[in-house]
């Protein structure tokens, strides 16, 4: 009961704020927007399930591979690396390193596309200020080398994923410029990721962008209702958003955990199902966003920004916490219905 | 009677001076990093860790002993591979290297082994970067599998060299099987002295601490080597707990001379040297641990030094006396100190051990007429060893002032001269009551490097065309230190921040005033050398003791010296006056050159004044204007007597003689204030002071009929009554 209250103060809110604007008035029954315009218009033959990969080692189970298959994954975004600047253990100066390389145990599923993702600190963005051209090939060629070397097919396409800011995006668009340089001569595309706040700056130079619909509250406030993922969160950043530049998908949680505090403080985040014994001072607040969360989310964020491109991707491919959503739900999140 | 009351108490304020708290407690310089302990040249690196040297005299054996070692440097070591396979394209060399002309005319087995080493090297670094990932393409003429089929298929006089080049490439293909059978087959059968096998063993030793198997001769091998690191991780690998005074134990039983030794003691002691804070009387931050490593330390070096199979004793006996220090025994560091000064030592060794020499002497030596004359001669010799080490990186970072603001660690010889000087000599002169002698010393250690170098860097406005003034580039440029302090546009970083302002500026005036007359009037050879190597210029010090002077109340004398500073002076101040002193509200005006001496004098004439002046009113309203002058040089116009970076802003200042001045001031203002409302007659003056004072409840009971107390009785909200001008918080 509560939790159907909790449904229905979502939709008024969604609503105020979407019919205050008049903004039922613009969306049409095709499922095209004002301003969405035609040459974003998806083509349904190139639409596909996809999912992220986001863990240090690819050996997927046999219940995730057995996931990948149920549901038609034909596209697995596989973060390769992440890009920091922490110490160089060789001159034992501050360097921009690739960190946490993923391990390769099992051969990548046949069938499946693999775009290599590579997560960027905005730290280490800060430090490629004026050499993004030298970063831009180490990434690149790095990626490109350990595609060929994991036997990861054919790559059309890699993502970068970075939390920028405004005073950092022109480092991430230069960095972007350069990327695609290298990458368009070997008929590569590029993506990136999208948060919620960087919807308003206008698109890096990538070709297509992934929208972020999680993480989207304060992980560490104690006053947080769901950091991965809370309505109310999200509808002022789609309020009076216009079409984005660029093709979008949209990206889905299908994931949870403990946030734990101590002292009305953070302290860490526990995994989903843990059962650490908790003092007087203490308390955990479990996050799981509920499948009718994740569709209402993604519903307000079609009305504004359309349909996923290409299909609609899930974060991410754990086979522990895929399991806490049953197989008409994962279908459900997949679906353009 | 009122009369002679003020001049009495103008007299007073004339006469007192506030009381000398300066003590032993000098605040000028704790130069924590500065390092004492010296014992690792780069030339010990070279030579005796990367085998650079020896490696070049191998060549030179195998070539000609006529061709110059530099030579053979250049081209083993510094050129690139680009340079390399330049030379094997060509026949007839041209150039002035005899090395590269013997191995392209004479030696062609020479050239190619030295092109696939360069080829390895060059590779081996694209591996060993962190972007590296297999299948990478690297821009190489050969990959490394390529250079170990080569390197291993040799079989000519360069065997062991090619042996060497194919264990590196192994290394980095993590291929550490064969780098052991490698080592087994041949490298461990070549003699002990043989360069490649020396370069080899820590490459062999490394491969073999990955197999269980072969751990205990990895650690055999890290002991020979001295790699103190590399047997501790090993050694914790196995969840053995040891620390790196036990393995240096082991070391010195099975290689006392291992040269990695001392790249360890350079780290351990340097570790401890920092903690300890070499001030004199100082205290450190040593725990007991430190404080028990330092003894255990202190015992191994001891028993090193007599160990016969040391071939180095002086660097063990120089290692416990620095420790001996560390802890605080200084008489017993002397002694040790002479056992290192009696053994043969290398110029760099012996170097080092004259600065700890003059350290410990500095402290020890009784302090008398002899004092001075050792001291001066100890100067000479740092400014010698000063003169013929000056680099571009000491005359860069000299130039930006910073390093020796913060007392950081740069320059060797001029940081233990500071050391000596601040540290240990100028307290030690100032507790014996050579205040003069202390702040001589004070000025030599601050201005010496300075001075020889003469330069710093600034940024000017490089217009790009001169009809266009608004658009410009800052660009640096380099001037001298005489232009840089005449600058209007800087503030002078410089002269207000060293150790020997810090000094003067909180020391007693009286000591600062001797001190000039010193500088202007040198007794003998010694004042001679130490000005020269100071910055003594009239202005400087007579602006400072001026300043002093006004921040002691005692106008007269701030008169006298201010008068000798010129106007032009003050360009070279950081510090300029924003506001009228003597105007009661917040009155911004533009500073005036020489606005210390106006304001000295005013004040001067004012007390004058009111000590002749007959009329009461005029005499309160004097008062008045001198209180109000006195308030304000300790709060908003306090860089009339304080400067910035000194011991300046009197709120926030933490001397306890300056704490002792404010509170004077204050006292004398509130007593100033009330007198004035004492002596004047007219009822209106009255009632003025006392609105302009805040004395609303006062006012509005004793003059309520005055002008301001009927606004007072009529438009006050609350009657805040008089609790203490001075706390009154107006715009001060």
């Amino acid at each position: 009961m509560k939790h159907k209250l909790h449904l229905i103060l979502i939709a008024a809110i969604a609503i105020f704020y979407f019919a205050a604007d008049g903004f039922a008035d613009s969306a049409r029954s095709d499922g095209s927007f004002l301003g969405y315009g035609q040459s974003f218009k998806r083509d349904s033959t190139n639409v596909s399930n996809a999912i992220y990969h986001w863990r240090t080692t690819f050996n997927p189970d046999s219940t995730e591979l057995s996931f990948l298959r149920r549901h038609n994954v034909k596209r697995l975004y596989i973060r390769m690396f992440d890009v920091e600047y922490g110490e160089d253990y060789t001159s034992k100066f501050r360097n921009v390193t690739p960190t946490a390389t993923t391990k390769f145990e099992s051969a990548i599923p046949e069938g499946i596309e693999i775009v290599p993702t590579v997560y960027i600190t905005l730290e280490a963005l800060r430090e490629m200020d004026d050499f993004s051209y030298r970063y831009a090939e180490l990434i690149v060629e790095r990626i490109l080398a350990m595609a060929r070397y994991n036997n990861c097919g054919e790559i059309r396409e890699i993502q970068f994923d970075c939390d920028w800011t405004a005073t950092t995006r022109h480092i991430f668009v230069s960095l972007c410029r350069e990327a695609k340089e290298h990458l368009q001569q070997k008929g590569i595309e590029l993506s990136c990721t999208v948060r919620l706040h960087q919807l308003r700056e206008m698109a890096p130079p990538v070709d297509r962008a992934v929208l972020m619909l999680y993480n989207t509250g304060g992980l560490k406030s104690p006053k947080t209702r769901n950091s991965i993922l809370d309505v109310k969160d999200v509808v002022p950043y789609l309020r009076n958003q216009e079409t984005y530049d660029i093709p979008l998908d949209l990206a889905l949680p299908t994931f949870g955990w403990g946030v734990k505090f101590r002292d009305g403080k953070f302290d860490k985040i526990v995994a989903d199902g843990a059962s650490d014994s908790l003092k007087e001072n203490e308390y955990i607040r479990w996050e799981r966003p509920t499948i009718e969360e994740i569709l209402f989310v993604r519903q307000l964020a079609e009305r504004v920004l359309g349909q996923s491109e290409r299909g609609n991707i899930l974060y991410h491919l754990d086979y522990s916490q895929l399991s806490n959503y049953t197989d008409d739900e994962i279908t459900k999140l997949y679906s353009f219905n | 009677m009122k009369s002679l009351n003020y001049t009495l108490l103008i007299s007073l304020a004339v006469l007192m001076s506030a009381a000398d708290a300066f003590g032993c407690g000098i605040d000028i310089c704790h130069p924590k990093e500065y390092r004492m302990y010296r014992v690792l040249s780069d030339e010990y690196q070279e030579r005796y860790i990367d085998l650079t040297e020896e490696n070049c005299l191998a060549w030179q054996a195998l070539t000609s002993p006529e061709i110059p070692l530099e030579h053979i440097r250049e081209i083993v070591y510094d050129i690139s591979l680009e340079d390399i396979e330049l030379l094997r394209s060509i026949r007839n060399y041209r150039g002035n290297n005899l090395f590269a002309e013997w191995i392209t005319s004479r030696n062609r087995e020479i050239l190619d082994f030295l092109y696939l080493a360069k080829v390895n090297e060059s590779v081996r670094f694209h591996y060993l970067s962190h972007w590296y990932y297999p299948t990478m393409e690297i821009d190489a003429p050969m990959d490394l599998p390529r250079v170990i089929e080569i390197a291993e298929a040799d079989n000519s006089y360069l065997r062991d060299r090619y042996l060497l080049q194919a264990i590196r490439a192994h290394t980095t293909l993590g291929e550490y099987r064969e780098v052991i059978d490698l080592w087994h087959s041949e490298m461990s059968h070549l003699p002990k002295e043989n360069v490649m096998r020396r370069l080899a063993l820590s490459y062999v030793a490394g491969a073999m601490s990955r197999f269980d198997d072969c751990r205990e001769e990895a650690i055999k091998m890290f002991v020979e080597l001295g790699d103190i690191s590399s047997v501790l991780f090993v050694l914790n690998k196995r969840q053995i707990d040891v620390d790196e005074v036990d393995i240096l134990e082991i070391i010195l039983q099975s290689a006392p001379n291992s040269p990695r030794v001392v790249q360890h003691l350079d780290r351990v002691v340097s570790e401890l040297e920092y903690k300890y804070k070499f001030s004199y009387g100082g205290t450190n931050d040593l725990n007991e641990n430190d404080i028990d490593d330092a003894r255990r330390l202190i015992a191994l070096s001891l028993r090193a030094a007599a160990d016969e199979r040391v071939e180095d004793p002086v660097l063990w006996y120089y290692t416990a006396s620095m420790l001996q220090i560390i802890i605080g025994e200084m008489d017993v560091a002397s002694q040790t100190l002479v056992r290192a000064e009696r053994c043969p030592a290398s110029q760099y060794m012996k170097d080092s051990i004259r600065v700890m020499r003059i350290y410990l002497d500095a402290h020890l030596r009784r302090y008398d007429g002899s004092y001075m004359p050792w001291l001066m001669s100890q100067i000479k010799w740092f400014e010698q060893m000063i003169d013929a080490n000056i680099d571009d990186k000491v005359e860069e970072r000299t130039m930006g002032f910073f390093y020796l603001h913060y007392c950081w660690s740069y320059y060797y010889w001029n940081d233990m001269m500071r050391h000596v000087l601040l540290s240990v000599v100028v307290p030690r002169m100032y507790d014996n009551g050579d205040a003069v002698e202390a702040l001589q010393l004070a000025n030599i250690s601050s201005y010496m490097l300075v001075n020889k170098i003469d330069k710093t860097t600034i940024s000017h406005p490089v217009f790009r065309s001169r009809s266009d003034r608004r658009r410009y580039t800052m660009e640096p440029k380099i001037v001298s230190i005489d232009e840089y302090r005449n600058n209007r546009d800087y503030i002078n970083d410089l002269d207000f921040q060293t150790a020997f302002f810090k000094m003067a500026d909180s020391i007693d005036v009286k000591h600062l005033v001797a001190y000039y007359e010193r500088t202007i009037k040198p007794q003998g050879d010694t004042d001679s050398y130490l000005n020269q190597h100071s910055y003594v210029d009239k202005d400087f010090l007579c602006d400072i003791i001026g300043t002093q002077y006004i921040r002691q109340m005692e106008y007269d004398k701030a008169v006298s010296y201010l008068s000798n500073v010129n106007v032009k002076y003050d360009n070279c101040l950081n510090v300029q006056l924003y506001y009228d002193p003597f105007c009661f509200e917040q009155d911004p005006i533009e500073s005036m050159p020489n606005f210390r001496y106006d304001f000295a004098l005013r004040m001067l004439e004012l007390e004058n004044k009111i000590a002749s002046e007959q009329d009461a009113d005029r005499r309160a309203k004097l008062m008045i204007e001198y209180a109000t002058g006195l308030r304000t040089s300790f709060g908003r116009c306090w860089q009339l007597g304080f400067y910035v970076y000194g011991y300046r802003v009197v709120m926030s200042d933490n001397t306890k003689r300056n704490e002792l001045l404010r509170k004077e001031a204050f006292k004398r203002y509130d007593k100033m204030v009330l007198s004035a409302i004492d002596t004047a007659e007219d009822k209106e003056l009255i009632a003025d002071i006392m609105y302009q004072f805040s004395m609303h409840k006062s006012l509005a009971e004793l003059y309520p009929y005055t002008e301001k107390g009927q606004l007072v009785r009529g438009e006050c909200d609350r009657l805040i009554d008089y609790q203490g001008i001075s706390n009154t918080w107006r715009y001060w």
